[in-house]
């Protein structure tokens, strides 16, 4: 084949061209770290890592959620704690006052204390979660309580639900006072006010030694009340720990697969880097060396 | 015997033969460099002989002319290839924006937007009686908004690129076109009359390469010299010294071109022209999409939003706003209702008809980023995978374009090594004939000195 001069000269700027281009893009791949820099680098890959960056995306949305759940379930179960002893405390003060040897100075006493314990029973249940009433469900607009007459807040109320996992069903991120704090018969302040009431004495013995023995019954299903709702709380507190647990591993994976596909494997493009400059040298080198024709040998 | 001065005429065209070779050889190494020369060689044949006393002697060497060494099929190849070229560089040059455009930057673009918009959903969920979290949605929500106003934008800004292209090229075009028939008639004149036209074929031989990436034409050569160009459906765009005249007109709705050559619809198989074409509707129909994606999520978002009840327990109103007149949802108008920009207490997270929240609605609106019940155009999917096989199918039409562009190159570089290896010069031969058309000079002359030295024997006789 005759090979003209024209051709040597167009394919060496060919070979060097494509060498060039071959390195801007590993400089590229080597700069940015990644294999996919554009959807053409590799339109499939592009399309996973996008979808892969999405699930991400979402898992961090669940995550704050189960995060701002648990918050939520912890507070609630800061606020049962406190409520517990209170509650221990008010049976043993109904039944000292039930005890026949108790005087009424020392039934007034108790009386006194028995509102005190009220008062702080009302404020737990109307207590605040930064700007939400914690027992309030989906009612925030009133307190569950009136914090003076301790009435209950008349629109209805429900738990408040949120889903804290992709594709599972929504847990409930507390409980509503209606179920703590009372039943569809009477509320603990009710009762307590009774009590105090029968306490000091209402110029009915018997009528008075009643109430309070129905006030000891109540508390007995207060306190069972709390217990159920309390566990309910606990069972809340592990589901959202595991599930930020679980959201923090799928995360994790997620970037894994994602840095798979793609991210550039370091050494391999190093190394191709390397290669590549040097038989791009290797060419520069040719194309540098004077192309000789017969026409310098003839003097 | 007598005195012969035939040997003078024998000697004249030997150097007359030998200063054209010299001349040629010249001409072919100035033109070492020069794109598309053919090199060229003059034919040389031995002049018919004399009968002598019943011999027949030569009467040395003619010059027949100058011819130019040609591949036409090579060269015909090598215009096919490049209007392949022409059309897929066009397609990939003018879709590799749309790519970068769909794609976004890594915080940036509307793969961002919708997953932040409906993250911000998601957060609500969580906390169904923020204000502060309606606030980002809202936030977020105008972001989604003008992120499809401005992606569509760049597509609409990248397609009218484009048709600008086919209008300076459309002006290209008729350019060539009449150049190259004037050769034609020129090159017709010449070998009428006999005369070298290789500079002139040369030259149109470029013409045709450029016209050719341009508008994919097929060259046809006639026994006159002249070269028909055709482009599809058999149109003639260039036929003997007539050019036919290629013009763009705005065409409704858009104001993109429409190409008709002689008043007559224009069809390109190759060429930039096709492949700026092909971009046009590639860039049109990633519009159509966003333009459905963004309609999907209007009415996916509106349904659920307006089912629910915003932060003070009112019926909710749609997120984004409903053109008036039934006029369809696009990306291009895509906008955040007004009423909830001015007050994020309308934003909905509830789905109870009373002050105070569950975060059902809010959720199931996060939700829909996912959920593979979304249709978009003729997709079904989420939207995220809806949006991702949009960016796939951009990044799919760039890589094609840009392997078949390698695999075009590496055609073309191996037709042009082809073609040079008739056509090129090769100094190494050119100093070769040099030296040989030198020699010839040298002997010529000399022969004619003997000639000369001969008949001065002869009249010295005579003194």
């Amino acid at each position: 084949m005759r090979v003209s001069d024209a051709s040597v000269n167009s394919d060496l700027a060919a070979r060097i061209g494509a060498q060039r281009s071959r390195l801007g893009v590993l400089q590229e791949r080597l700069a940015s770290g990644k294999r996919i820099n554009r959807p053409s680098d590799d339109p499939a890959g592009a399309d996973a890592v996008l979808r892969l960056r999405t699930s991400q995306n979402e898992i961090e949305g669940f995550g704050r959620s189960a995060k701002a759940a648990n918050q939520r379930l912890t507070a609630t179960d800061d606020a049962l704690q406190s409520y517990e002893p209170i509650l221990e405390r008010i049976r043993s003060l109904v039944t000292q006052g039930l005890t026949d040897t108790t005087t009424q100075d020392a039934k007034n006493a108790l009386a006194t204390e028995l509102d005190s314990l009220r008062g702080r029973i009302l404020n737990i249940a109307n207590s605040k979660n930064g700007e939400e009433y914690l027992f309030g469900g989906t009612r925030q607009n009133a307190p569950p309580f009136d914090p003076v007459t301790a009435v209950p807040a008349a629109t209805p109320t429900g738990a408040q639900y949120v889903q804290i996992e992709p594709g599972a069903n929504a847990i409930a991120t507390g409980v509503t006072a209606e179920t703590v704090f009372g039943d569809s018969s009477s509320t603990i302040f009710a009762d307590l006010a009774a009590a105090a009431q029968a306490l000091r004495g209402t110029g009915d013995p018997v009528a008075d030694r009643a109430t309070l023995q129905n006030t000891n019954s109540r508390l007995i299903v207060y306190t069972g009340l709390t217990n159920v709702v309390h566990a309910k709380v606990g069972a809340g507190l592990n589901t959202t720990e595991s599930a930020q647990d679980k959201l923090k591993s799928d995360f994790l994976s997620l970037n894994e697969r994602a840095s798979s596909i793609e991210d550039a494997d370091f050494a391999a493009t190093a190394l191709d880097l390397t290669q590549t400059e040097r038989s791009l040298d290797a060419t520069l080198q040719v194309a540098g060396r004077q192309h000789r024709s017969l026409l310098d040998f003839l003097s | 015997m007598s005195i012969n001065f035939s040997a003078f005429e024998i000697g004249r065209r030997a150097l007359n033969a030998a200063s054209y070779g010299v001349t040629v050889t010249g001409q072919n190494i100035s033109n070492v460099n020069t794109p598309g020369y053919s090199r060229q060689y003059v034919q040389l044949a031995d002049a018919a002989g004399t009968n002598i006393s019943g011999f027949a002697i030569g009467n040395g060497v003619t010059v027949q002319g100058v011819q130019a060494f040609r591949d036409r099929f090579i060269e015909s190849r090598i215009n096919t290839e490049t209007g392949v070229a022409g059309r897929l560089s066009a397609q990939r040059d003018t879709l590799s924006p749309v790519e970068t455009a769909l794609q976004g930057t890594d915080n940036g673009g509307l793969q961002n937007a919708l997953n932040s918009y409906f993250g911000a959903f998601r957060d609500l969920d969580a906390n169904p009686n923020s204000t502060a979290l309606r606030s980002i949605v809202a936030q977020r929500g105008a972001n989604l908004a003008s992120s499809f106003n401005s992606t569509r934008g760049q597509l609409g800004q990248i397609q009218r690129g484009a048709d600008e292209q086919v209008r300076d090229t459309v002006d290209q075009v008729n350019g060539l076109s009449s150049q190259i028939a004037q050769l034609n008639s020129r090159i017709k004149g010449a070998d009428a009359i006999g005369e070298n036209d290789s500079a002139l074929r040369d030259q149109r031989g470029q013409l045709i390469n450029q016209i050719s990436e341009l508008t994919g034409a097929r060259s046809t050569e006639n026994s006159d010299g002249t070269v028909t160009l055709t482009i599809g459906e058999g149109r003639a765009l260039v036929s003997g010294d007539q050019a036919a005249t290629l013009r763009a007109t705005s065409t409704p709705p858009l104001g993109l071109s429409t190409i008709t050559i002689d008043d007559q619809p224009a069809t390109f198989d190759e060429g930039r022209l096709r492949g700026l074409q092909n971009a046009i509707t590639e860039t049109g129909s990633q519009i159509d999409n966003l333009d459905s994606l963004a309609a999907s999520v209007v009415d996916r978002v509106n349904t659920l939003h307006s089912s629910g009840t915003d932060q003070d327990g009112n019926a909710g109103t749609n997120f984004f706003a409903v053109p008036a007149g039934g006029q369809p949802v696009t990306a291009a108008n895509i906008s955040l209702n007004p009423a909830i920009s001015g007050n994020p207490r309308l934003v909905v997270a509830s789905s109870l008809n009373q002050p105070g929240q569950s975060g059902t609605v809010a959720g199931q609106i996060a939700g829909l980023l996912t959920d593979p019940g979304s249709t978009v155009g003729t997709r079904t999917g989420s939207f995220s995978s809806i949006y991702g096989s949009f960016v796939a199918e951009a990044g799919e039409q760039v890589s094609s374009a840009n392997n078949n562009l390698e695999t075009q190159a590496a055609i073309i570089a191996q037709a042009t090594t082809q073609r040079d290896a008739v056509s090129g010069v090769s100094l190494d031969e050119e100093a070769i004939n040099l030296l040989q058309y030198q020699k010839a000079y040298d002997a010529a002359a000399r022969f004619i000195k003997i000639a000369d030295e001969m008949t001065q024997t002869i009249l010295s006789l005579a003194q």
